[in-house]
């Protein structure tokens, strides 16, 4: 037995339950098949058009968010606890001026300017398995490093990212726009 | 002076010799250092780092941005700014509600207050003037007594900045609360004004809101900023969480992920998280949910007790923070006594996230035998709420206690059960859990504090991303990107909870359309940045170093529980790479950052 806790907003999607017990389930994926078909409210409380988990609610196993395990298809064992949490966060984006293909940025960790690209739709190539390539419909963005100093610091470093954004021209103004927005908020 | 959106007026106040000066911005000073926070700190730079807390030498300065008491949506906060009894460092406290808006309505950037009156008094402030006036009737009396007496006086609307008892006893982390009961909760800035004899700032004026330098520019810049709050999922509203149920509707998912510390932080699972959660809160309490100033989202929770001992108290705001600190970590899982112990410290004047810290560690001191009389156990609701009377009042075990954690636990003869860092109590993430926040903690110029650079947005919330909140790397540079914009929006002065949907090209345009001075999305980043540097330059100077940039021991050695369960901090590896980030020597900012941001020259 899966014990399925819900929280917020969503309970009201489960007649005002508090949680749910599934069974007979092998992997996160098909427990979310299940209790969507006992309570179809939920399906648009947790998956966007195309079937995807909604990009900010959060299914936790045993307290850890499945996007760090194996996603939907993480595997579960019977003594499992499911956390499911609606979006008690989200933000929105708002259009930007900036149109140049490539930039530099320091401050950022390489790990976050990878998810920020994967945000944005992209993947990591299969041929090459390389990490600072990205690639996306229609766009590719790949960047190299340097470590910048600081002046009469006695050798303290930033690291700075060139990253470069090749693609369709339209496609790359509206990536290079969102990437952007994403690195310069930071926080938000 | 060519920028917009200010007074461009700032009251000089001696208490000692009574004496009230004014005098413009300077105009330099409010390009680098902008309002509120930053020109705040630039004020106590120049007023000398090495003052003593509590001596007339300090200064308590009351701080606007220019945005302040404007059109911008979130704009009802002003900064009380000065150097902290309880860690002896640069602190900024921000408090929201109407009393901002209405300092600028009249007629005020910024009070700057130093000395020492002989005799109680407060400062009453209206069209341009501020008088000094005999305060002897309010000494003793609590925030809410204080509130009422001047509005009878004076009439209504009318704002009240005010200590209570706990100010005036000199509790070190004494607040100073407003009409609505909202807070300048941290740092013990009720304490600084007690120790001047100064009761309160009472503020008299009608709306007027400043007009923005650009109208056109103001007008797209705040569609914008306001569109991304109404499509947030956060703050929408009466949809959006936040708005729905307030701050509290964290303390399910951060138990979830480990990071609820119980018991003083012996675990950092709460079994009874449910009890005391905003969804729990919602049901059974809540009566009403205000707002601020500007503010479309009104996240506050009024809650009324219909039943138990308090049955028909009435208060605002039942949150996170203070849910966590007076619940899960002192075993506490009844809502109503959560609620009463904040009424507490609203009417005493008290953090209420300290007050939980003092009593969880006064209740593990008496779980290990620590203390001589009969202690506090946990789980005592009784007994925590006639502690809290005691530290306000500073009779029996509060004297030792008003001290705050970390002096409290020293005077136990066991430093080691006080979670905090600088002096200051944690807040409600625990960092074996939330890796951020074990850096944000450390690393934070006011001692631990969860507010200088939010990371739970990004580990609990997913804003900008999800990131995963067990792995340290990456997190140190994440944190710089944090403090550094919420520096800047603690200068405008706009309320945090505006990050979860604008970012610094909002903030930038709302700057400019109002101020009518331009600024880029990069400047933003820099100015918070100078800002971060300049708090680090004060306690530096204060002889702050990377030393003091520490943490707990438990978080150090001691795992967590649930997801957390094989994690404790790496606090060396994490230093490490937030100072690489910072361009620091250990902690210290290096004269060539001090002059590349233009601080000295």
């Amino acid at each position: 037995m899966v014990e399925v806790k819900f929280y917020a907003t969503l309970r009201e999607l489960i007649d005002g339950n508090k949680s749910l017990s599934v069974d007979g389930v092998a992997t996160v994926s098909e427990l979310l098949e299940n209790i969507v078909q006992k309570y179809p409210d939920l399906q648009e409380g947790i998956f966007d058009e195309d079937r995807n988990i909604r990009s900010f609610v959060a299914v936790m196993v045993n307290g850890r968010d499945v996007r760090h395990l194996n996603g939907i298809q993480t595997v579960l064992d019977p003594n499992d606890t499911l956390d499911i949490f609606p979006p008690v966060a989200g933000g929105s984006y708002t259009e930007s001026e900036v149109t140049v293909s490539s930039v530099s940025i320091r401050g950022l960790p390489e790990w976050l300017i990878r998810e920020y690209f994967f945000e944005l739709g992209g993947a990591t190539c299969e041929n090459t398995h390389s990490l600072n390539h990205i690639v996306g419909d229609c766009w590719l963005a790949t960047w190299s490093q340097q470590k910048v100093k600081i002046e009469g610091s006695s050798g303290m470093g930033l690291t700075q990212f060139d990253i470069v954004i090749e693609g369709a021209a339209e496609t790359v103004q509206q990536v290079m726009e969102l990437f952007m927005k994403k690195a310069q908020r930071g926080g938000g | 002076m060519e920028l917009g959106g200010y007074a461009n007026r700032v009251a000089r106040i001696d208490l000692s010799s009574g004496a009230v000066s004014y005098e413009e911005i300077n105009e330099e000073d409010a390009r680098l250092y902008i309002g509120a926070r930053g020109l705040g700190v630039k004020y106590l730079f120049d007023n000398g780092p090495t003052v003593e807390p509590d001596s007339p030498d300090n200064m308590l300065a009351f701080m606007n941005g220019p945005l302040t008491g404007s059109q911008a949506t979130m704009s009802g906060r002003l900064a009380v700014v000065t150097k902290s009894p309880l860690t002896q460092t640069v602190t900024d406290s921000h408090m929201g509600g109407w009393s901002a808006a209405r300092l600028r309505w009249a007629g005020f950037d910024a009070l700057l207050f130093v000395g020492k009156s002989d005799k109680p008094v407060y400062a009453y402030v209206e069209d341009g003037t501020v008088e000094l006036r005999p305060a002897d009737d309010l000494w003793g009396q609590g925030v809410h007594s204080t509130v009422e007496k001047l509005q009878d006086r004076y009439g209504t609307p009318l704002s009240v900045m005010t200590i209570g008892q706990a100010g005036e006893n000199g509790v070190r982390f004494a607040s100073i609360l407003n009409e609505d009961d909202r807070a300048a909760g941290r740092g013990g800035t009720g304490a600084v004004a007690g120790s001047k004899n100064l009761k309160a700032v009472v503020i008299k004026a009608d709306e007027a809101m400043p007009r923005p330098q650009d109208r056109e520019k103001w007008r797209s810049a705040h569609q914008r900023a306001l569109k991304t709050i109404l499509d947030s999922e956060v703050l929408a509203p009466r949809t959006g969480g936040l708005s729905v149920y307030g701050t509290n509707v964290l303390m399910n998912p951060v138990n979830a992920l480990g990071g609820v510390g119980t018991r003083n932080s012996q675990e950092t699972q709460y079994d009874a998280a449910e009890k005391i959660s905003g969804e729990t809160v919602r049901e059974t309490l809540l009566s009403s949910d205000p707002t601020c100033h500007a503010c479309p989202v009104a996240c506050k929770i009024e809650v009324e007790i219909k039943d138990g001992p308090y049955a028909g108290l009435k208060m605002e705001s039942l949150e996170y923070e203070p849910a966590w600190a007076l619940g899960a970590n002192c075993d506490n899982d009844d809502p109503r006594v959560i609620a009463k112990l904040i009424d507490q410290c609203n009417d005493y004047g008290m953090d209420a996230i300290e007050l939980g810290n003092v009593i969880s560690m006064y209740m593990e001191a008496t779980q290990r035998e620590y203390v001589t009389g009969a202690g506090l156990s946990w789980g005592d609701t009784e007994g925590m709420v006639e502690t809290a009377d005691q530290i306000a009042l500073r009779s029996g075990i509060g004297d030792h206690l008003a001290e705050g954690t970390a002096r409290g636990a020293e005077k136990f003869g066991h430093p080691e059960i006080a979670m905090a860092v600088k002096g200051q109590a944690v807040p409600a993430y625990d960092p074996r859990a939330l890796k951020g926040e074990a850096i944000g903690y450390a690393t934070s110029n006011r001692g631990a504090c969860h507010l200088r650079g939010y990371t739970p947005a990004s580990e609990v919330l997913g804003i900008p991303v999800k990131t995963d909140p067990l792995a340290w790397e990456g997190k140190g540079e994440l944190l710089k990107i944090f403090q550094d914009l919420h520096a800047f929006s603690d200068s405008l002065d706009l309320c945090k909870f505006s990050a979860f949907s604008e970012g610094a090209e909002e903030y930038a345009a709302q700057y400019e359309a109002i101020v009518g001075a331009p600024i880029t999305a990069d400047e933003v980043m820099t100015v918070g940045e100078r800002v971060y540097n300049l708090e680090r330059h004060y306690n530096n100077l204060c002889g702050f170093d990377g030393s003091d940039d520490s943490l707990p021991e438990r978080y150090l050695t001691e795992n967590g529980s649930g997801p957390a369960s094989e994690s404790v901090v790496e606090l060396d590896e994490m230093k490490a790479e937030y100072y690489a980030a910072r361009g620091w020597e250990d902690g210290v900012v290096p004269d060539s950052k001090l002059r590349e941001l233009e601080i000295i020259s």
